[in-house]
């Protein structure tokens, strides 16, 4: 998987952060984005995370996906705790002049590192 | 024509959140069908609901299947009459779920209607036996169009194989690795019928979902979406361009070419000549207009065929395959009130609030409803309505009292004779004159009796001069005295003072005082 865009964990205040943009040219199966906590709030609204695509090199951009995360435990499929997750999403274009970018709205401080890659 | 999928999407997130939103690569087309699915862990119990930009008519979750074994949960519901235009789902989970999915799918070359069958199935290690996984039957009453969504959420996110007589659409819902595959059939035909799959391990715990819906009779789908960027300015209707040699004459038409945008057609308007020249010669056997399709976009616009055009039958018969549902405005309205309702479509909606219009009221619609207020006038009352109500406080004043409306009620005396006690007690205002009314409801009304004046005597002209003599002027020490007198043997002559000084003659009040001295 190539990294297209890469926000190590830092602390996050409410506002808005990004958007941070990358090339992802001609995508070979799903972006994906790939969180990492490190204090994370307990429970309600935490962040909104959105992805934006363009095939026109970022002319045009159109809306692709979108997720909330909340407080609380991460857990993976078999039930244990973890600091890490998964968000992954079938891109809206596979083109050479693809584009990709991801915004994420803070309502609650946190401390947080996105990956996103294909 | 078979049914296809003509776009789909899928997300996952194994993050916690209360919801998942996934735009549509390309336009929806209208009428074509959505399918979508939506998965979270089932932790908190957490119910999914689905909406979308379009403000599509989803049906109710045509399956939710919990699966207890792993703690999962998946809903699938469709859109049987989707609505034209850039589109985006959203799945809302009622509370923080983890492992949330969603899948979306356009689907056409089917009818635009509900499903024709459907079910769901979940099964703890059913083996690796080609077509092992499967959905519970389901029963198609005619030839259909099958699409269904397995996902192993076993935890090892073994996405099954696609069974026997099955297409692939995608493998989805990559948590670790992809877990769910959607698989697809055309052709199905009619009887009980299961969707199948083949699982990839002997432990994969596999949760299925399958819906049916009928495949086009005349096998046609009428447009392509478009992509998304092709829909700017200038690129609105669009004539289609029909194939002369698709259409035997007489009968009806099996393929069209797919006009390339999502608006209607406007075929033979404006006197341009489309197609089919071997129909030219019978237009006048038919009414040039198509009824109206209601299809609740703000853009769409009826077909209109034949005016100016000379298109003839097989076009006519071939839209009405098409869209079997077509029918005169008010009746495909009335049909589907309830649909077209809550989806926040705009209709000519005055036939139909007739016989709906409660739950128009309650939707915030605004209709010409002065001639329903007085058949429903507690149910307006409640939700705020305004209206004309003049001649319906006559006959109800009660309610609209109560409700402090306020309304053109000055009414005539007439009407404040027939319901007096309660206008009075609202303090209303009436122009009330002296009549039989205020003669019978005094009281309520709160009337005075005014004073009448007593009429001073004439003067006397004598006309002949030696007959003349001055009147006799009444001596205030008389007068005085008498009353001083009337009083010291207690009789009160106040009140006769009173007038003798507003209005009495000085006569009068000798006179007066007089007859009481000699009584």
């Amino acid at each position: 998987m190539a990294v297209l865009i890469d926000s190590p964990p830092v602390a996050l205040l409410p506002g808005r952060i990004g958007p941070l943009e990358a090339a992802i040219p001609n995508a070979v199966g799903n972006w994906t984005v790939e969180f990492t906590k490190v204090l994370w709030p307990l429970s309600g609204p935490v962040l909104v995370v959105t992805i934006e695509e363009s095939k026109n090199n970022g002319e045009t951009w159109e809306f692709s996906a979108s997720i909330d995360l909340t407080g609380g435990a991460w857990k993976d499929r078999s039930g244990a705790t973890v600091l890490t997750a998964r968000w992954s999403t079938s891109p809206l274009y596979r083109d050479p002049n693809a584009r990709i970018r991801i915004t994420m709205d803070i309502s609650q401080a946190c401390t947080l590192g996105a990956v996103v890659s294909n | 024509m078979s049914g296809s999928i003509l776009q789909s999407r899928e997300s996952s997130a194994s993050v916690t959140g209360t919801t998942i939103q996934l735009a549509f690569l390309s336009n929806n087309t209208a009428h074509n069908v959505l399918w979508v699915v939506a998965h979270s862990d089932n932790t908190g119990s957490a119910t999914h609901s689905v909406a979308d930009t379009l403000v599509n008519s989803y049906s109710a979750a045509l399956d939710t299947l919990i699966d207890a074994d792993n703690g999962n949960r998946l809903s699938h519901w469709s859109v049987s009459d989707s609505l034209a235009g850039a589109n985006t789902v959203t799945i809302t989970f009622s509370v923080t779920a983890q492992f949330r999915a969603i899948y979306i799918s356009e689907i056409t070359g089917v009818q635009n209607l509900a499903n024709d069958g459907h079910n769901a199935r979940h099964q703890l290690n059913p083996g690796t036996a080609t077509d092992a996984v499967t959905s519970n039957a389901a029963t198609n009453t005619a030839t259909a169009f099958m699409i269904a969504l397995s996902n192993d959420d076993s935890g090892a996110d073994n996405a099954p194989a696609v069974g026997t007589g099955f297409s692939l659409d995608k493998t989805a819902w990559n948590f670790l690795t992809p877990g769910a595959t959607i698989e697809f059939k055309s052709g199905v035909a009619a009887g009980s019928n299961t969707a199948t799959f083949t699982a990839i391990t002997a432990t994969d715990d596999p949760n299925t979902l399958m819906a049916m819906f009928k495949e086009s009779v005349s096998g046609v789908q009428p447009v392509l979406a478009t992509s998304r960027a092709g829909r700017g300015p200038g690129s609105g209707p669009r004539m289609r361009r029909l194939q002369p040699q698709t259409f035997p004459t007489p009968g009806p038409v099996d393929t069209v070419t797919p006009a390339p945008s999502a608006t209607p057609f406007h075929i033979g308007g404006g006197g341009k000549q489309i197609g089919m020249p071997q129909r030219r010669a019978i237009p006048q056997q038919y009414p040039d207009t198509i009824p109206f399709v209601q299809d609740g976009s703000a853009t769409q616009t009826p077909f209109r065929i034949g005016r100016g055009g000379g298109v003839g039958t097989p076009v006519r018969r071939m839209f009405r395959q098409l869209y079997p549902d077509t029918a005169a405005g008010a009746a495909v309205i009335t049909g589907k009130v309830g649909p077209y309702n809550w989806a926040g479509v705009a209709a000519p909606l005055s036939v139909i609030i007739a016989a709906t219009v409660g739950a128009y009221t309650w939707t915030g619609k605004t209709s010409p409803l002065s001639t329903e207020v007085p058949a429903k006038i507690g149910a307006y009352a409640w939700a705020g309505k305004t209206s004309s109500i003049s001649t319906s406080i006559r006959s109800t004043p009660g309610a609209y009292s109560w409700l402090g409306k306020t309304s053109g009620v000055t009414s005539t005396l007439s009407i404040i004779s027939s319901v007096t006690g309660n206008y009075a007690w609202l303090g209303k205002a009436a122009t009330v004159g002296f009549g039989v009314s205020i003669v019978t409801d005094r009281g309520t009304f709160n009337l005075k009796l005014k004073r009448k004046k007593k009429l001073k005597s004439k003067k006397i002209e004598y006309l002949e001069e030696k007959e003349y003599s001055e009147p006799q002027l009444a001596n205030l020490e008389h007068i005085d005295a008498l009353a001083k007198a009337l009083a010291e043997r207690g009789i009160p002559i106040n009140q006769l003072l009173l007038d003798y000084e507003l209005d009495f003659d000085e006569e009068d009040a000798l006179i007066q005082a007089t007859k009481i001295l000699l009584q």
